[in-house]
Parts: C-alpha cells; structure tokens; sequence
C-alpha cells in the first residue's frame, strides 16, 4: 500500500484529502509545517509527496528544495499544490525539484491520476 | 467814352503763359504727393504739413497767376500794390490748405468734397481777384459779369474734379508716376483754364489818370525769374522733403510695427550681440524676469537669467557655437532653470536663434516661462502614477481575494464530494442529489472566482504564455468529453468537424482550451434544443499558418445594442440575462484577451433569435513574448472575415 505524505497547513483541506486519499487505499502521513513534513519524510521515506506551498515560516519552495538536496529523500516525487493558480508558481514548481504540480481546489480525480503516473514511472525505475 | 476813355488791348506774351501752365502742373504734381503725407501724419506733425503742403501749393497756384498776368501786357504801366498781392496770396494759400485737409481726412464724403471744392474754388477766384485789384495803372477794369460767374464756376469744378483726383491719388508712393503726371497734368491745365476765363472777364479802359502808387511795385523781367525761381524752389523743395520724408516714414513705421510686435508677444523675446549682451529686451522679458530693459541693455542674458551654477555651460555653448559652429546650443529648444530678479527660480523653454547680420553674428532669444505647464505636466504624471497604482492595488486585492474564497471553497468542495462518494456506497440517493448541488454551486462559484482572478492576473501584467507544441485533434476531444454534459443540460446536440489537415499547434494549450470552452459553454447556456458546432480548419494567409476555431449555435442571438459591449469586462447582455444564464460577464472578456495574448482574433457574427457565430483565429506557431511586440506595432493586419 503506496505512503503518502501530504503537508498542508489547512485543517480541513488536510482532513478532507487525507481521507479520501484513504478511501482510495493510501496510507496518509500528515504534517502541518513545512519543518514538520521534512522531517517525516527524513524518517518515514515515504512513496510520494503532497506538498503544500503557502505554509507558515517554511513554506513548500524551501522544504521541497530540503528534501531535493537530500540523498535519503530526493528520490521521491513530490506534488506542489498551490491556491495561486499563477504561470510563475508553476516555473518554480519545476526549479525546485517539483515532479508534477497542481491547483487548489483539487480536481481529486486528476490528483489521483498524478499519483499513479508518478508512482508507476518512480517503480519503473 | 470820352476821349480819355478809350478800351486798353491786350496781348499774351505766349512764352510767359507757357512757363505759368507748366508751374501750375507743377504745383498740381506736388499738391498730389503731399495729400499723402498730410494724411499719413498726426498730431502736430499733420497740422504742420498741411500749413507747409498749402504754402507750396498756394504758392505755386499764386505764381502761376502773377506769371500770368505778367504774360498779358497793356499798352500803359502797370504797378502791382503789394499789401493787396499779399492778401491774393493768403488766398491762394488759404484755399489750397483747405483742399489738403479735405483730401487728406480718412474718407472724403460727397459734401465734404463739395464743400472742399467750394471752398477751394472761391479761394482760388478771391486770389484771382484780389489780385487783379493789386493793379495799379490808369485804366479802368470792367468785367463780364458771364464771363466772371463762369471763371468762379470753372475754378469750383476744377477743384472738385482736383480734390477727386488728389484723393484717389493720395497713397501712391511709387510705381504709377505715369499716372500721377498725367493727373497733375490734368490739375495744372485747369487752373490756368480759370485764370485766362477770369481774365477773358476783364477788360481795360485808359482813364489817363494816375493810380495811387503808394505801395505799388513793378514786375521787371528779372522778378519774373524771380518769382519762376523762387517758385520752382519751394515746390521742389516740399517735393523733396515729401518723398525724403516718406521714405524715412516707410522705415519708421515698419520700425514701429516691429517694435509692437516685439513688445506684444507672449513670449520673452531679447536679442543680443556677438558677445552676449542684451540689446533688445521686450515687455514679456520684463514681467517674466523682472528686470526693466533699461537695466537689462547691455547686460550678458545668462549672467542675469541663468543660476549661478549652470552659467558657465551656456556661456561655454554660446562660445563652442561661435568658435566652431556647433549648434549646441543654438536653433533647439531645451528646457532650462532660469533665475528671476527677485531670486526665485523657475524652469523655461528656451531657443536661441543666431543670424549673421552686418559681419557678425547677433542672436534672438525666445524664452517662454513654463512653470504653469511644468505643474500641470507633473499633476497629470502623479494622477496617472496614481490611477495606475490604484489599478494595481485593485488587481492585487482581487488576486488575494480570490485565493482568500478559495481556501474554504476548496474545503466545501471537497467534503461535498468525499461524502457523495460515502453516500452513494451507503445507497442514500436523495443525499447524493443534494450533495451534487452543493458541488455544483461551489463549482459554479469556484470558475466564478477563476475567471475574476484570471481576469485580474492579466490587467497585472502576470499573466505569462506557456507554448508548447500539441495536437490539435487531441486537444479539440479532451474539449468536447468536457463539454459534453453542458451541451446535454439544454437537449443540445454538438456537431464537431476537425479538418484533416489541422495537425500540430504550438501555442499555450490551457488558454486555448479555455477560449473553447467559454465559447462552448456560452453557445450551450444561451441554446435551447438546437445544435452546437465546433469547426476546426488550418489555412494559410499572409505566408502565416493560422488555426481557425469556429463556434456555431441556434441560440438566442445577440441583439445590435448588445454587440458593443461584448467584449468588455462585465458586460452582459443585460441583468435579466445574468439573472436566467448566469455567469460574472467575464468569459469573453477573458476569451478575447486570451486570443490577444496569442496574436489571433475573434469575431463574430449574430442575429437576435437566430443565433451566433464567433470564430477565432490563432497562429499554428505563436510568437514568443519578444516577438510579439514587435508584431503588435502593426506590421501584419487581421486576415480577412
């Protein structure tokens, strides 16, 4: 069963994702903080990530570019999400190491066809 | 008649009456070029010409009748009384003064020259007269009382006919001189016209005895040249003066306008010499600068008008100009500060024009204050600095906003949908339709939201092309799996035609796509049970390769008033539409601004009831941003509709 981490600092939007996430047969890992999520993704590795980018302090760019730059933790695929649906987010999604990137509100079924996409090309290697 | 009284036969000496006609041309010719200069003076100077121009001519009149009656000579002494000759000259002076200053008023009405005439042809006949009374001899003089009203009536005709004649005549300087002598020929025959008729009048009966000689004097030969001499001097000389004078008056009164013109301009107008110093300074030169001109003469303009510090640049300038021609200075008008009298500084435009004049060169400087127009040029830069902030401050506060009613639509979205997905597992289907509401109303709100946040990233510039090279056949079915279930809301049928040859596009797939589905979806919400097209074709116009999208339904149709405005933010047909169709107004808006950003066009055409067609045209390769600019400038126009 693939583990997520999903990152996000609204509590409904955490919620509500991590769930129907479950509901899709993920096991979800959540954390509020940037700091937090690059911590847990240190210690759990997991499949793939969520990352929110607008979060208090360190925000999705900078723990993105953390976990990049780490040998334990760069080879997982991270998803940005972001509310601000702009051309230069999507640039910096792909600058800091983004594997895919997608705007909130989610469209959960093309959410889901990210994670898959990500998840099968990440076992092909 | 006794023997004593026996009629006195005159005779002509006709050389004499010769020289007394040529005279009266003479004075005719002089009389014709003074009335102009009588009319051009004033004050004084007018009253003096008139005594002058009236003493030439009364004296050229009176002598040519004394030559006159110096050519008639009787066979007894004749002696002329001369305190009677003086009045005959008055006389003469007199009447031709009058007919100066009728002649040489602004306009010369009928009775002015009837009563000119009047006047001037009894001033001549009392000359006449009077002077025939100066005669002393011992003989009687008896006149045709005929012949004597017709002289007087000759001499009124012959001065209306003169005064008509000078008048016209009065302003010709040169040229037409022809004219002129021929006029004063005219002039100067008639004069001596009435003389001879006046002495026709006369005649003579020896009476034997002796004249009272107190006061008379004879007329040799030799004051007959005397008086031809004297004559022909005064009026040469007021000829000469005239003509001198005119010339002199000519210059001055161009010097005069000049000088008006000078002093009426709204501009600071100085001129100065090669070395920079002021010699001519105008009035405006005065308000705007403060200094009177008779401070400001010979004085160097920078060393007045410019701030200490900048002085020695100009100064500088004005030497590179005359050393070495270099117009840096000189023949542009620049914007400099200039320093006031009282101290105070204050930005002009200044032009300084050097002409070479007399060997050297002088300059005029053209200086106009602008401080007025400064302040209103920096209003109008603050209020649109302003404006164009406020703009930005709009559309920042729109994109946070709109990303502020994300977040929680995002939540509301998003449970509504988790719980239809646990509902429909449950199987409580009427939850699921009321589920399925609440997720359409937040869908509904959520485009709502992206078209104002899309709308306000393009009026801040943020919005940015992501060009990549698609398929357009691929593109047109991901469009119309999305569109379907709209196109099902109305009982609408879609007809999609993609021509073979469409093949590949490189342009940003999302605005396309989104510039589809507005059009689509508008086509659908405004379509009842009628059908829908998407015609998709490539052709080729102005060796460009352009994709044509064409959007078709049977729908309501856009009425005239409605075309206007269809493009423009917000605008709906009307609030009755937005009320049944919904939607903010910004779809074509945000279409057309799209189609924009990628070089294409749209166009449509409609008719109320009927139903509409728009089609755009985007290029199969969009230029990147640089190239688009300099495209935009205008160099290829919209392909033909």
């Amino acid at each position: 069963m693939p583990k997520l981490l999903l990152i996000e600092d609204n509590e409904m939007n955490r919620d509500m994702l991590s769930r129907r996430l479950q509901r899709n047969g993920y096991t979800i890992l959540t954390a509020e903080t940037g700091e937090q999520g690059v911590i847990l993704a240190r210690m759990e590795l997991p499949d793939l990530i969520l990352m929110d980018i607008t979060l208090p302090q360190m925000d999705g760019w900078e723990a993105t570019r953390l976990l990049k730059t780490d040998e334990r933790t760069r080879h997982i695929p991270i998803i940005a999400l972001t509310a601000r649906a702009l051309v230069s987010d999507q640039a910096m999604a792909f600058e800091v190491g983004c594997n895919d990137y997608d705007t909130k509100p989610v469209d959960f079924a093309r959410l889901t066809e990210k994670i898959r996409d990500l998840l099968v090309e990440k076992e092909s290697q | 008649m006794n023997g004593n009284e026996m009629a006195l036969i005159g005779s002509y000496d006709y050389r004499l009456v010769s020289l007394s006609v040529l005279i009266a041309v003479f004075a005719s010719y002089v009389a014709l070029d003074l009335a102009g200069r009588v009319t051009a003076a004033r004050g004084r100077l007018r009253f003096a010409w008139l005594l002058g121009g009236g003493a030439a001519m009364g004296t050229g009149i009176w002598s040519m009748h004394y030559i006159g009656m110096l050519a008639f000579s009787l066979p007894v002494p004749v002696l002329y009384d001369w305190p009677t000759v003086l009045v005959s000259f008055l006389a003469a002076v007199f009447a031709s003064a009058s007919a100066l200053f009728v002649v040489s008023r602004p306009r010369m009405k009928l009775h002015h020259a009837l009563a000119g005439s009047v006047i001037m042809g009894s001033g001549i006949a009392t000359m006449h007269y009077t002077g025939m009374e100066a005669m002393r001899l011992p003989a009687m003089c008896h006149y045709s009382t005929a012949l004597v009203t017709l002289s007087v009536v000759l001499a009124i005709v012959i001065a209306l006919v003169a005064l008509c004649l000078t008048f016209y005549f009065r302003n010709v300087v040169r040229g037409k001189w022809l004219q002129k002598s021929a006029c004063a020929s005219l002039m100067g025959a008639a004069i001596p016209v009435m003389h001879y008729t006046g002495m026709a009048a006369a005649s003579f009966t020896y009476t034997g005895v002796a004249p009272n000689v107190s006061h008379a004097v004879s007329v040799s030969s030799l004051g007959i040249v005397g008086i031809t001499v004297v004559t022909s001097m005064i009026l040469g000389l007021a000829m000469i003066t005239s003509l001198v004078d005119r010339r002199f008056s000519a210059l001055e009164s161009s010097e005069e306008r000049l000088r008006l013109i000078f002093n009426t301009a709204l501009d600071a107008v100085v001129t100065l010499n090669a070395e920079g110093r002021i010699t001519n300074w105008n009035s405006e030169a005065e308000r705007t600068f403060g200094w009177p001109p008779r401070e400001a003469f010979g004085q160097q303009l920078f060393e007045m008008i410019i701030p200490t510090r900048d002085r020695a640049s100009h100064e500088e300038g004005l030497l590179r100009f005359l050393n070495t021609g270099e117009e840096e200075v000189v023949r542009q008008r620049v914007e400099i500060t200039a320093l006031h009298r009282d101290g105070h500084e204050f930005p002009v435009e200044l032009a300084i024009a050097p002409v070479h004049f007399g060997g050297q060169w002088i300059f005029t400087a053209f200086i106009r204050d602008i401080t007025q127009h400064k302040r209103a040029q920096e209003e109008l830069l603050a209020a649109k600095d302003g404006a164009e902030a406020a703009n930005r401050a709009k559309s920042v506060f729109l994109a946070k906003m709109s990303h502020e009613l994300r977040t929680p639509l995002n939540a509301i979205i998003g449970y509504s949908e988790m719980l239809e997905e646990e509902t429909s597992e449950t199987g409580k289907v009427e939850s699921v339709q009321d589920l399925r509401k609440i997720q359409a109303a937040g869908k509904h709100l959520l485009s709502l939201i992206n078209d104002v946040l899309d709308l306000s990233k393009i009026e801040a510039g943020k919005m940015g092309l992501q060009l990549e090279t698609f398929v357009v056949a691929g593109l047109i079915d991901q469009i119309v799996s999305t569109i379907q279930s709209t196109v099902a809301k109305n009982k609408n049928t879609l007809q999609v035609r993609v021509a073979e040859n469409v093949g590949e596009m490189s342009a940003d797939s999302t605005k396309v796509r989104q510039i589809l589905l507005n059009l689509l979806s508008n086509a659908c919400k405004f379509t009842d049970h009628g059908t829908i097209g998407l015609n998709v074709s490539r052709n080729t116009m102005d060796d460009r390769e352009w994709l044509q999208f064409q959007v078709s339904d049977t729908g309501i149709g856009i009425t005239e008033e409605q075309k206007a405005a269809l493009f423009q933010d917000f605008s709906q047909a009307d609030t009755s539409i937005s009320r049944k169709y919904g939607g903010t107004g910004l779809g074509l808006a945000i279409t057309d601004r799209f189609v924009q950003m990628m070089d294409g066009y749209i166009s449509f055409e409609s008719e109320a009831g009927k139903g509409s067609t728009f089609t755009v045209w985007l290029p199969a390769q969009a230029a990147s941003e640089q190239h688009r600019r300099v495209h935009s400038s205008g160099e290829f126009s919209a392909p033909a509709l």
